[in-house]
């Protein structure tokens, strides 16, 4: 007999202290549903950020149009070229100094979600709110967090970090109000206990016992799963069966991160929980904002890899020099070498999280079919500061709105807030302007 | 820490021409030049109302003659200042012949200006503009309103307008070319309106001999080379254009009267600066480029 109940999509799996949301399952759909009443498969939104642009002679191709051969930098999505577009000419005026001097980092970065240019001082900030953040307003109630701010690089909020610009300026992307930047989570564990634990349930005492037996959330919550289970069909027996394979892997490369960096030095200054190598640290990160999208825990997260102006040394990759001053490379072509590995490093990286969210079926696509993951700078030329021609990489399709796979070049001084209105009218929350948008981005969309 | 210096830099020039449909467009230039030159002004941004691409790189090519080149072949990819076209909107003009011959002769380095390396006109006067200090900038137009009318339209300018373009200063052949943005203009531009009429313009001319005689120092000089491709050699060229820049960059010199009827004021000849006013295009449009000291950006 086939009936129409369906699986509500905002089923949790719980247990003492633990909730555990669900990935979007089969069985959430009504049987016989039409295209009609089909559930609503939502489209996220991320903003991964790197810090002191990017050598733009191995960002940029030569050419538009398909995606062909791409420049060194962007080598590790050669798999990936299908989708996403590389955007050029997008421009952050905000960030420029308009008479207010030195500090392009502090402004670049305060500005880049915001659109507007932040308030020089170092006591009374003063930003806007940033465009993440309206439509975290609109979609977020209907999901448990209206967004998730994650970063990689531990940094102050208070005092000056570049020319008499705060440091919240630096080192927050997302701004809830003119006045309140939201502070990235840089601890894997405290973002994994923030996606997974109930803690309003939980009392000092219970978190206590259960962080002591290190008992893993799934323990917590497996009664409930063996029961869910016996009312799925089979392929979403598989599905539940892989997703809560994947939080378990999490929890173990939590583990495993904890131990090795018991073995670390105590003079290197890492905290508790976050792993001592970039690399595995982004994998965790990422990880976890995919599962956060995968259970639609939230459609909207914000990526500080590392905080602007960084001067972060690359031993893993044999650079023991700084980020920043390295971007000062006054075009020696052996400083600029260096900065085009650490720009490859990066991309690396985000290209394995392009490739998770890309293996995980919702439907007939993939997550990464139905998002919009921008990864991008606030600088272009790190070395003179300039905030034109943005590098600007769109993966995703936007839930099959935009056709991917391809080089746009906009003409000159095309705001980057266009973007952003795009990028909200996608995401359900249309807006006439935002920041200093003068229209919508064309040229993204299928049709 | 950098501080900035206490004193205001020289006026900053918005340049919104027709340059590539007259050659007192490219004079312009050439005398804006010749003043940023002896720091009297700046180049601060310009824009073009004429939809075609060979005319950009005209003006690329004058600036490129203006601009210190860069012989760091490191640095060999930064790109020059944008300069700003209207959309062609699919149908870009035919380029005139004299701008292709211009093109063709002149001293230069960029020709390979595509659409994409130009820039949103409206835009990028607004972000120019962003930048200067409340009063310190003049904006000067040749040819149609268009531009200047779609920077008006822009969301939340107006206010911007107002509070750093101290006069707009309007050649007045051509202006009705678009006469609903002329309309807007004349209707809500928020700053006083100085008007350059054929009545000044048809009473001067710039002199064919001062090409002749003083553009030797470049033998490929691109101003010379645009003058030569506009005419058959020797005439003397409109100078409305020239005019008007004249005016903008040193309006307390006497060389124009000045009626004023509300917001809107006029210029008018004075026949005894007329010897003055053309010795001034000649020595300015002239004017060897000088190269200051590469401002360091505001890092």
């Amino acid at each position: 007999m086939i009936t129409r109940k369906a699986l509500d999509r905002r089923t949790f799996l719980r247990g003492a202290g633990a909730a555990v949301a669900l990935p979007f399952l089969d069985s959430m759909v009504p049987a016989l549903a039409t295209a009609a009443t089909t559930v609503e498969k939502p489209v996220r939104m991320a903003f991964v950020y790197v810090p002191n642009g990017i050598d733009m002679r191995n960002w940029n191709p030569d050419y538009e149009g398909k995606l062909e051969a791409l420049p060194r930098i962007l080598k590790p999505l050669e798999g990936l070229k299908n989708d996403f577009n590389l955007l050029g000419n997008l421009t952050h005026n905000a960030g420029r100094a308009l008479l207010d001097g030195a500090g392009d980092h502090g402004r670049c970065c305060a500005s880049y979600l915001s659109g507007v240019q932040p308030r020089k001082t170092m006591v009374d900030i003063k930003a806007s709110v940033s465009f993440d953040q309206i439509v975290a307003n609109q979609v977020g109630a209907k999901t448990r967090f209206k967004s998730l701010e994650v970063g990689m690089e531990d940094a102050r909020q208070a005092g000056d970090c570049d020319s008499g610009y705060s440091c919240a300026y630096t080192n927050n992307l997302a701004w809830r109000s003119e006045t309140q930047p939201l502070p990235p989570i840089l601890n894997p564990r405290a973002l994994f206990d923030r996606l997974f634990g109930a803690d309003a349930a939980l009392s000092p005492e219970a978190r206590k016992k259960r962080a002591l037996y290190r008992r893993s959330i799934l323990d917590l919550v497996s009664s409930d799963a063996k029961r869910l289970a016996l009312d799925l069909g089979p392929t979403d027996q598989r599905k539940l069966d892989e997703y809560l394979t994947s939080v378990r892997e999490i929890e173990l490369q939590i583990e495993r991160a904890e131990k090795d960096n018991a073995r670390i030095d105590p003079g290197m200054d890492k905290p508790y929980g976050i792993p001592a190598d970039f690399a595995e640290h982004f994998r965790l990160m990422t990880s976890m904002m995919t599962v956060a999208f995968q259970a639609d825990l939230t459609r909207v997260a914000t990526f500080l890899v590392t905080h602007e102006g960084t001067s972060r040394a690359y031993r893993e990759i044999g650079i023991p020099d700084g980020h920043h001053p390295l971007t000062h490379h006054r075009n020696q072509p052996d400083l600029m070498e260096k900065v085009a590995q650490i720009n490859t490093y990066h991309v690396q990286q985000f290209a394995g999280w392009l490739e998770k969210l890309k293996s995980i079926k919702e439907g007939d696509s993939n997550l990464l079919d139905n998002s919009m993951i921008v990864y991008g700078a606030g600088l272009s030329d790190g070395n003179r500061h300039l905030h034109e021609d943005l590098p600007t990489l769109m993966a995703g399709r936007a839930g099959g709105k935009f056709k991917t796979g391809r080089r746009i070049v906009y003409r000159r001084e095309t705001p980057m807030c266009n973007m952003f209105v795009t990028m909200m009218d996608r995401m359900g929350v249309p807006v006439d302007h935002f920041g200093d948008s003068n229209g919508a981005l064309e040229g993204l969309d299928l049709t | 820490m950098q501080f900035a210096s206490s004193a205001r830099p020289p006026t900053a020039i918005l340049y919104d021409s027709d340059f590539g449909r007259t050659i007192d467009s490219v004079l312009a230039l050439g005398l804006l030049h010749g003043f940023a030159g002896k720091t009297q002004a700046r180049v601060s941004a310009l824009t073009i109302n004429f939809p075609c691409l060979e005319a950009a790189q005209l003006c690329d090519m004058v600036e490129a003659f203006y601009r210190r080149p860069v012989t760091n072949p490191a640095a060999a990819y930064l790109a020059a200042a944008a300069i700003g076209v209207i959309d062609a909107q699919g149908k870009p003009a035919e380029a005139p012949a004299w701008v292709k011959t211009a093109l063709s002769k002149a001293q230069g380095q960029s020709k390979a200006l595509r659409w994409n390396d130009t820039a949103v006109p409206e835009t990028l006067i607004r972000n120019d503009l962003a930048a200067q200090y409340d009063g310190n900038a003049v904006l000067v137009m040749t040819g149609a309103a268009t531009n200047l009318s779609r920077l008006l339209a822009l969301h939340d300018t107006e206010p911007l307008i107002a509070a750093k373009v101290k006069m707009l200063v309007i050649a007045e052949a051509g202006f009705e070319a678009d006469a609903a943005a002329a309309k807007h203009i004349l209707a809500e531009w928020p700053t006083p309106i100085v008007f350059c009429g054929n009545d000044v313009a048809s009473r001067l001319a710039f002199p064919a001999k001062s090409i002749e005689s003083d553009f030797s120092y470049a033998p490929e000089h691109p101003i010379a080379a645009a003058y030569q491709a506009y005419q058959a050699m020797p005439y003397d060229a409109p100078a409305c254009a020239l005019a008007a820049m004249l005016y903008a960059i040193r309006p307390d010199d006497g060389y124009f009267g000045v009626t004023k009827k509300d917001k809107r004021s006029n210029l008018t000849f004075i026949p005894e600066k007329h010897d003055a006013v053309v010795q001034k295009f000649s020595e300015m449009v002239s004017a060897k480029p000088v190269f200051p000291n590469p401002r360091r950006s505001s890092q």
